[in-house]
Parts: C-alpha cells; structure tokens; sequence
C-alpha cells in the first residue's frame, strides 16, 4: 500500500516537473518573440532599424568609393615603376656600371706595330660618334671617367686604361648598330685609315651579333657636387 | 495520521499541476491572440531590416578586407618606387644630368691668328691655315688628360660631356655632342684644381701649342658650375644583363 502510493507520488511529480520546465520555456519564446512586443516598441525598433540601415549604406558607400581609389592608384603605380625601372636601367648602362649585351663590332689590334695612346682615344672617339653605345677595351668598361694613358716598364711601353696595363691583343668591343660602327672607323681619311696609311697598323674589325661587356665600378665624386 | 500527510501532500500536488496546466493553456492562447491581433506588416518589415542590416555587416567587413588588403600592397609598391627614385636621383648627377659646381681649371684654347697673319706676311708659299687653327684632337686629348688627372665633370664651350660625347671636326667645325663650337674653346674641369692644372701644363698638346705661339691658357677656379648634358642616351641595341 506504502510503496503504491509512493509510486504515483513519484509519476505526479515527473508530469509536475515536464510541465514547470515545458512552461518557463514557452514564457521565455512569449518573452522575446516580436509578436509578444507592444505595437509602440515595435514602431522603435523599426525606426532604429531603419537608420541603422540608412547608415550602414552609407558606410558601404564610403568604402566603396575609398577601394576604388585606392585600385585605380594601385593600378597606376606599377606602370610607373616599370617607367622608373627603365630610367633607371638606362642610367647604369650609360654609366657602364652594369654589365650589358647586345650587336656591335670588335676591334682587334695585335701588338706588332704597337699603338699610340692617341690612336686608342680616337678610335673609342670615333666609335660614340658612331652611335655605339657601350664600349669596353679589353675587360676594361669605358665611361665618361674612363682614361688612356701609357707607361713604361723597362723598355716596354704600355697603354693603360684607367692607369691599369693592357695586354696585346687589345680587344675593343662597342655595341650598336654593326654596320654604321664599321663605317665609322673605315671610311676613307677615317681613324683606321690614317693609322694604316702613317702606322702600318692594320686593326681586324669583325660584326658581332652578341657582344657581352663587363662592368666599370660606380664612379665617386670628390671635388664635384650637383648645382642647387 | 500518516495516511491524511499524504493525502494532503498529493492534494497540493494536483492543485498545482492543475495551475500549471491552465498557465500553460492561457500563454498559448495569448500567444495565438498575439498572432492574430499585432500588425504583421510591421512585424514582416522587422524581420526583413534585420536580415537586411546583417548582409550589410557582411558587406562591409569584406569591404574592409579588401581596403586593407589594397593598401598594404601600395605601401609596399611605394616603398619600392621610393627607394627607385632614390637610386636614381644618385645616378644623374654622375651621368651628367644635372648641372655640377665645383673647384677645378678652365682650359681656354685659340687658334693662333697673329702667327698666321705672320706667316702669310713672311713664307706665303709655306703658309698653311690649318698649322694655326686648334684641331678636334687637340681638344680630345686635353679632355683625356684631363680624366686621367681625376676631372669629374667636363664641358666644352658649355656642351657637358658624358660617356657617349665625342669631340671631332667636320670640315673646319668642332662638334661636341653634335653641336658646332667656334673658337675661341673653353674646357672646364671639376676635380683638384692643383692636379688637374699640373697634368694640363705638362701634357705634350698644350706644351706644343704654347711653344707653337698658340693663345692658350690653363686657370684655377674655386667655384665652376657646369650646366647639365642636354641630349639622348642611346640604348637601343644595349641590354642589361
């Protein structure tokens, strides 16, 4: 009898519980469900919903308008720096601080009828006139610093490129345009035309299709200084 | 006793399960009222502001992304064109772009026109003009003298010279960077002037011009200003490697 009535105090309080619980549950849904609110707190949170909207389109705006300036310069700027790049290839190589490829003409002299200091510094002369480019002398680069002279060691005389010795065969290469180099050192009262005609000296001038010619080292100024 | 504690116990316990099952039943019945009786337009614009605000906040966080994306890939391109302009703004004046002031000498050569007219007055039959006139080489070796002795900026009558200047003559007239100069010719030089006048005085071309009774002259200066090269760098041939 006891235990009989235990067991339905038992089941009573089960449903009782599933009941409370289901209820609390049902009450919080009622509490913040749109259709539990006041007509008057719905009407605010549509108006602030509404200028929270107006501003973040505003916002989106904004950004958009930002991100496309900032890709339209993102766009610019790579097209600059190939055109720096290139101004600044185009320096080094006239500087001849870069090493450099390209057609031209080689010069060969061997050192039987040796040649003048003088006789180099004119056929280099005559190849810018000629539209080269670039020239070296042996591994020597020729810039604007770059000089001829001569020594002499014991009874043999040297040429010299920047106060360094040159080995025969001088070797000169220019890169440019092959056939208007040749026709400036070959045309008749031309360099190598008088060096032939007073020197016996009679220079090989072979076209080259590549031409490869080293690097000088970046020149320092000292004295000099750019004009304000 | 016992009996009526527990009886008075599951009483209780009914009544309130009762309570509880008619709460139930009225929170239900209110809500369907609810449903019924609120505006659902309002309640359907509600939604469809939220739903709407949400995409927004999405938008504009990728938009964000993007923004910050974009702009720390220009910082790095500025970065990389800055440090461009620095290493070429190094380079001109070295090349010869830029006008140059400094200490060095001013070569001045002339052609020799009181011994022409002596000559032509004393041997006509000798007499050649060109004997007297300053040729294209001599100007090219005094120019390369001038190198050697550590010049580091050169004009001729104003015609900077750079890696690809040449000096020659065509007929009677120099050119320099394919400009005509007339006599009489000034070389400025920037470098040491003590150096650069030395190895002037000693060169083998000025020396015969002086003893020839040629016009010529080398001076120090403490301030020159040599204006800029003005013409183009050929490099159509030329490739870096």
């Amino acid at each position: 009898m006891n235990n009989k009535i235990m067991l339905t105090l038992t089941l009573v309080l089960f449903i009782l519980g599933l009941l409370l619980s289901l209820q609390f549950r049902t009450q919080k849904l009622l509490a913040s469900s749109l259709e539990a609110q006041k007509t008057e707190d719905l009407v605010i949170m549509w108006r602030n919903l509404n200028d929270k909207r107006n501003q973040l389109q505003e916002e989106i705006a904004k950004l958009q308008q930002q991100l496309s300036v900032v890709a339209q310069e993102a766009e610019a700027s790579p097209e600059a720096e190939r055109a720096m790049e290139k101004e600044l290839g185009r320096l080094e190589m006239n500087l001849g601080v870069v090493p450099v490829k390209g057609p031209g003409i080689t010069v060969t002299i061997t050192g039987e009828a040796p040649l003048l200091a003088e006789d180099l510094v004119d056929i280099i002369n005559e190849l810018w006139a000629s539209g080269a480019e670039a020239v070296a002398v042996n591994e020597h680069r020729i810039n604007f610093y770059s000089s001829i002279g001569r020594r002499e060691e014991g009874n043999r005389l040297y040429l010299t490129v920047n106060q360094q010795k040159l080995l025969y065969p001088v070797v000169i290469k220019a890169i440019g345009d092959p056939h208007t180099l040749e026709k400036g050192l070959t045309f008749t009262g031309g360099v190598l035309d008088n060096l032939a005609n007073l020197f016996n000296i009679h220079p090989v001038i072979k076209k080259e299709e590549s031409l490869q010619l080293p690097a000088a080292s970046p020149p320092r100024w000292q004295y000099a200084s750019p004009a304000k | 006793m016992k009996k009526s504690r527990v009886q008075l116990s599951l009483l209780f316990i009914s009544l309130l399960s009762g309570l509880l099952v008619s709460w139930q039943w009225h929170s239900r019945l209110v809500m369907a009222q609810q449903e019924n009786h609120k505006q659902p337009e309002l309640i359907s614009i509600i939604e469809s502001l939220e739903k709407e605000v949400a995409s927004q906040e999405n938008t504009i966080s990728e938009l964000r992304n993007q923004l910050e994306n974009l702009q720390r890939q220009k910082k790095q391109e500025k970065t990389s064109t800055h440090e461009l302009q620095k290493r070429i703004e190094t380079l001109l004046p070295l090349v010869g772009l830029t006008p140059v002031t400094g200490p060095g000498v001013i070569v001045t050569l002339d052609d020799n026109t009181a011994g022409a007219q002596a000559a032509k007055k004393s041997s006509p039959a000798s007499y050649r003009p060109e004997d007297f006139i300053i040729h294209d080489r001599n100007i090219l070796y005094l120019v390369n003298t001038l190198k050697a002795a550590g010049a580091e900026a050169i004009a001729v009558n104003g015609q900077r010279l750079v890696t690809c200047s040449s000096i020659r003559c065509v007929g009677t007239v120099i050119l320099v960077n394919s400009s005509r100069l007339a006599p009489p010719y000034e070389i400025q030089a920037i470098g040491n002037p003590e150096a650069l006048e030395a190895a002037v005085q000693s060169s083998i071309d000025f020396t015969l011009l002086k003893n020839r009774g040629f016009p010529v002259k080398v001076t120090k200066s403490n301030n020159l200003t040599l204006p800029a090269y003005k013409g183009s760098l050929p490099a159509e041939h030329m490739r870096r490697i």
